[in-house]
């Protein structure tokens, strides 16, 4: 029992006693130590415990546990470079929209050499999840999830996505249900409807298919997001409060925290408001992309540096409100919002002039903005009404947003796919794209988006020629 | 699962309608945020009103012609009331719009109906005895004042055939007087409001115009998939007018010439010197379209609105907006606005900082709170409960065929710190039911020296609240006449001095919605506050300090002479 109990027998038994032999079995112990020692060293050189991780990356997308993907991901990283794990950074850098960051993981796993085919399989899903969906890709989609393969939900979510991008809603439906039926207790499925009923202006329906997707999962992020938003767009504020609480902390923080204060404006609480306001908008935009990123909500604007200074031009702390401001314009000139305090901001700072100028260009652009509401009202009446999408996409685009935009104008072609203005909005559009990056795939990728589109324009005129 | 229904139905989608209306409300109420509503089940109301509306025999209703179901957005406008008192025996008498009707896409008019206040015992109806009834309008607003300085209340009516001005004889009659003066406007009038523009000791009139609608442009629109009225984006707005009265019981007509902004859909107005240079500005509510701040320069306007922040909300956005007051919420001796406005939208408070530089102040006095489900109409801003300071009373009621159109009317305290808070009545009371409201008045009805409620519906009975709060409070009622100025004077700023502070209230024109409260002023005090001195600074410019006001009087008091 002694030496059962320790391995190291007492001094007074080693001066006393003639030494014992050292007992067999410690030596077989030691031995079976060291043999393993050298299996897991191989198993580490061959990449074993990168593996595992990514096993687990890989479990946690499934789950649309993104964030913890991504920290298996970095830990495997570690461990050494492996085309499995930037595969798998990739694919979390598509869900999170963030297509710069997927780009340069794909190029790396290929490098490392990672299966062409599903490389190119997840630059589909990118290109689904987007609405390009040409009759190619949609073949493909459809085939793959037929396959029912491992990642289904994944392939799903990107096609469903790209269909009601296309404003395809009754598709996008049948898609979902189908998938639903064999995963009921997948939570996408209730977002995406969720999203869709938004679209429907619904948001009683979207709110009760948010609430579905959180008893599935009360983790699910982007469902935890949109109810919140929702909430605090009802007048709910502390309820929005309590939903988003529990995620204050990790990638979505600083976009949780500016809509925590806007909610306590809400409440009328405003030096809480800014206070919380402060600590996002004192980190700077690039800091706070990712985190709207994760709830599916890519940011355009400065949110928490134009909520700021609006509530600093209401307390009227007007140098405070001029920083914030010219910090939210600086990000997005088009940030209306902002322009409009900024406006009243210099105003009352003494800026005349500045502020005359600012004033006038508030007032050309809401001219030129304020046909969207009649445009809005054409499209209701008549969905086919593509002069009226396009239009409205164009003016989205020049003074609002460029996504929102973009969705306007593509919209047409599915109603019109030889609808020219919207071909040379896009072709022009994806040629500035290219002119801006220096990056050469990139480039590439947007150079054959504009060659298709004012090819699309070419052949239109063939055909009318051609008579 | 409904949705998935509803999509293959699919008619109506927008993405942009998740751009512009993410978190918007839809059908379903949630009211006031449950922490607010906790607050408030906790105390009872101050508050008390009695609906005495059967009792008075009052028994006025607008019909805006729905029944012909031509979903046309004249039935969306509804109607006002005019606080008048035209037979000049101390009694507020009533005007009332009554609408008209749209059978065989012809638009025919109801007119209005005046109500005799036989000493608030009962309200008998004297539309005819007193030939007031233009009954070819389509009416919507109504308006009173001194026209022509002769001590007798004038009236105006407004609405889809144009305008009625009728000239109070003094013997209990009116006198048409549109055409013969050159008061013809055939276009669509809501709101109007009368000050004394040009400082020429005669009231001017403003009258907001609303959109280009008629029986040959009356396009179909839908709602959630249903045939529903159109929104007001679905038509061009019409340019405002301003009638200059010359004094010899003659108007012309102005617009661009003095300063007007072109197009505008205007739905609410109101005149008021905003920028104490003793000159009456004017303030339009537009529906969807930026609000106008015209600022007097003496006899011309400068359109200001969105350079002083009064032309559209926090967000740069304009908005539905209708309903419109004046108040010093703040106490700070500056006349702020009150703006009511369309669903998904916050009510607007803007809060003058002087030099007529205003600031959005929905959130820094909690209304934002009140959330966003009303379909806000007339409002306006009085001290119900005596304690100095004003509170408002807000009409509600949606317009969508889509959406249930009855709402509830909200009274507002003000809280003395510069924040609002909504009351809560018990069941029965008129608050706690749900009214396609419009116009809201304000106005001593029984001369018992707290205000009492007038409010209008769209096919609903007017209804009379007789204020039974029970308050401690002295009251003052100060009626101001005019000799230089012009006779309501509108514009005029009046101070009292307490022992404890200094309070502030303007004399304005028009406001709340499509309706006239009384011109008198109305001041509340808690008891043990001592009034020491009243200080008014006529329109002419010319001051005045009176002493000695007794508590719980009313008194009249003349301009003094230059």
């Amino acid at each position: 029992m002694k030496i059962r109990s320790g391995l190291r027998p007492s001094s007074k038994h080693l001066s006393d006693k003639k030494q014992p032999k050292p007992p067999r079995r410690s030596w077989r112990q030691l031995t079976l130590i060291g043999i393993l020692l050298v299996l897991l060293m191989g198993f580490w050189y061959r990449g074993g415990i990168s593996r595992i991780a990514a096993a687990q990356a890989e479990s946690a997308i499934k789950r649309w546990r993104v964030e913890s993907a991504s920290k298996w991901l970095n830990f495997a990283q570690m461990l050494g470079d492996q085309p499995e794990v930037h595969f798998l950074l990739a694919r979390v850098a598509r869900i999170d929209n963030d297509p710069h960051q997927m780009r340069k993981h794909l190029l790396k796993a290929h490098e490392l050499g990672f299966s062409s085919e599903l490389l190119n399989r997840e630059q589909d899903l990118l290109r689904l999840s987007l609405g390009e969906i040409d009759s190619i890709l949609e073949s493909k989609a459809q085939h793959w999830i037929h396959q029912h393969p491992p990642d289904e939900g994944l392939v799903v979510d990107a096609y469903a996505n790209g269909l009601l991008a296309q404003s395809r809603f009754s598709e996008a439906v049948t898609v979902l249900e189908e998938y639903e039926r064999a995963f009921p207790e997948d939570p996408m499925v209730n977002y995406r409807f969720g999203v869709m009923n938004e679209h429907l202006r619904s948001s009683a329906k979207a709110e009760e298919e948010y609430k579905l997707a959180l008893q599935k999962d009360p983790g699910y992020l982007r469902a935890v997001w949109n109810l919140a938003r929702l909430k605090s767009g009802k007048n709910a504020p502390q309820e929005a409060i309590d939903i988003l609480k529990p995620h204050e902390v990790g990638k979505p923080a600083l976009a949780v925290r500016t809509m925590i204060a806007h909610c306590y404006q809400q409440f009328g609480d405003l030096e809480k408001s800014r206070e919380l306001l402060i600590s996002v908008a004192d980190k700077g935009f690039e800091a706070g992309i990712e985190s709207y990123r994760v709830v599916d909500e890519p940011p355009e604007r400065f949110l928490a540096a134009s909520e700021l200074g609006v509530l600093d031009a209401k307390l009227g702390n007007w140098d405070e409100a001029k920083k914030y401001l010219e910090l939210a314009l600086e990000v997005n000139p088009r940030d209306f919002v902002a322009r409009n305090a900024y406006a009243q901001t210099l105003r009352r700072l003494g800026f005349q002039e500045q502020a005359e100028k600012e004033l006038k260009q508030i007032t050309e652009e809401r001219k030129e903005y304020d046909k969207i509401t009649v445009l809005r009202d054409q499209v209701s009446q008549d969905q086919s009404n593509v002069d009226a999408r396009v239009q409205m996409g164009k003016i989205l685009f020049k003074y609002e947003s460029e996504r929102f935009g973009l969705f306007w104008v593509r919209s047409a072609l599915t109603y019109d796919p030889k609808c020219n203005e919207a071909h040379q909005f896009l072709g022009d559009y994806y040629t500035s794209q290219a002119e801006k990056t220096s990056d050469t795939a990139e480039k590439q990728g947007y150079e054959n988006k504009a060659k298709f589109h004012f090819g699309q324009i070419q052949s239109e005129t063939n055909v009318v020629a051609a008579p | 699962m409904p949705l998935r229904k509803f999509c293959c139905n699919l008619t109506v989608f927008s993405f942009l309608s998740v751009v512009i209306c993410a978190g918007c409300n839809d059908s379903v109420r949630t009211g006031a945020n449950p922490s607010l509503k906790n607050e408030l089940s906790n105390g009872s109301s101050t508050f008390r009103f009695e609906d005495i509306t059967s009792l008075v025999k009052l028994k006025q209703r607008y019909d805006n012609g729905e029944s012909a179901n031509e979903l046309a957005i004249l039935e969306t406008i509804g109607g006002g009331a005019a606080v008048i008192d035209f037979d000049r025996d101390g009694y507020d008498d009533l005007y009332f719009a009554s609408g008209g009707h749209l059978d065989n896409k012809a638009v025919t008019g109801s007119g209005g109906a005046l109500w005799r206040n036989l000493k608030a015992k009962e309200l008998s109806e004297t539309t005819e005895q007193a030939r007031v009834s233009c009954s070819n309008i389509y009416s919507h607003g109504t308006t009173a004042g001194d026209l022509n300085n002769d001590g007798f209340s004038d009236l105006l009516v407004t609405g889809y055939f144009g305008l009625a001005l009728f000239i109070n004889q003094g013997d209990g009659t009116f006198w048409e007087n549109s055409s013969l003066a050159g008061f013809v406007d055939p276009k669509w009038g809501t709101s109007s409001a009368f000050g004394d523009f040009d400082s020429d000791g005669n009231l001017d009139i403003y009258i907001a115009h609303y959109v280009d609608w008629s029986f040959s442009n009356h396009p179909p629109c839908k709602s959630n998939g249903l045939p529903d009225v159109c929104a007001p984006g679905s038509f061009t707005g019409i340019s405002d007018v301003v009638w200059m009265n010359t004094g010899d019981g003659n108007f012309s007509r102005r617009s661009q010439d003095i300063g007007l902004a072109v197009e505008g859909k205007g739905l609410g107005v109101i005149t008021a010197d905003f920028t104490d240079d003793s000159k009456v500005d004017v303030y339009v509510a537009n529906d969807t379209t930026n609000n106008f701040f015209y600022h007097n320069k003496g006899g011309t306007f400068e359109e200001i609105g969105l350079a002083n922040g009064t032309a559209v909300d926090d967000m740069g956005t304009p908005q539905g907006s209708m309903g419109l007051c004046t108040l010093d919420y703040d106490s700070d001796l500056r006349l702020d606005l009150m703006v009511a406005n369309y669903e998904n939208q916050a009510f607007a408070l803007y809060k003058n900082d002087g030099d007529a530089n205003f600031r959005y102040a929905t959130s820094t006095a909690g209304l934002m709170a009140l959330g966003t489900t009303y379909v806000a109409w007339g409002t306006v801003a009085t001290d119900l409960d005596l304690d100095g300071d004003e509170d408002f009373v807000i009409a509600n009621g949606h317009v969508m065929r889509s959406s249930p159109p009855e709402q509830l009317p909200l009274l507002l305290q003000n809280t003395g710190n510069g924040k609002f808070k909504i009351q809560t009545f018990e069941e029965e009371n008129y608050f706690r039911k749900k009214w396609r409201g419009r116009g809201v008045i304000a106005f001593d009805f029984d001369r018992d020296g707290d205000m009492d409620l007038g409010f209008t519906h769209v096919n609903q009975d007017a209804v009379l609240l007789d204020n039974a709060s029970q308050s401690t409070g002295n009251w003052w009622i100060t009626e101001l006449v005019g000799t230089v100025s012009n006779r309501d004077a509108i514009g005029a700023k009046l101070l009292i001095k307490t022992d404890k502070r200094t309070k502030m209230r303007n004399v304005v024109g028009g406001g709340s919605y499509l309706s006239q409260n009384p011109y008198y002023v109305h001041w509340g005090l808690p008891k043990g506050e001592v009034l020491e001195s009243l200080e008014i600074t006529w329109p002419s410019g010319i001051k005045q300090v009176i002493k000695d006001l007794p508590p719980r009087s009313r008194s009249l008091i003349c301009e003094p002479a230059k």
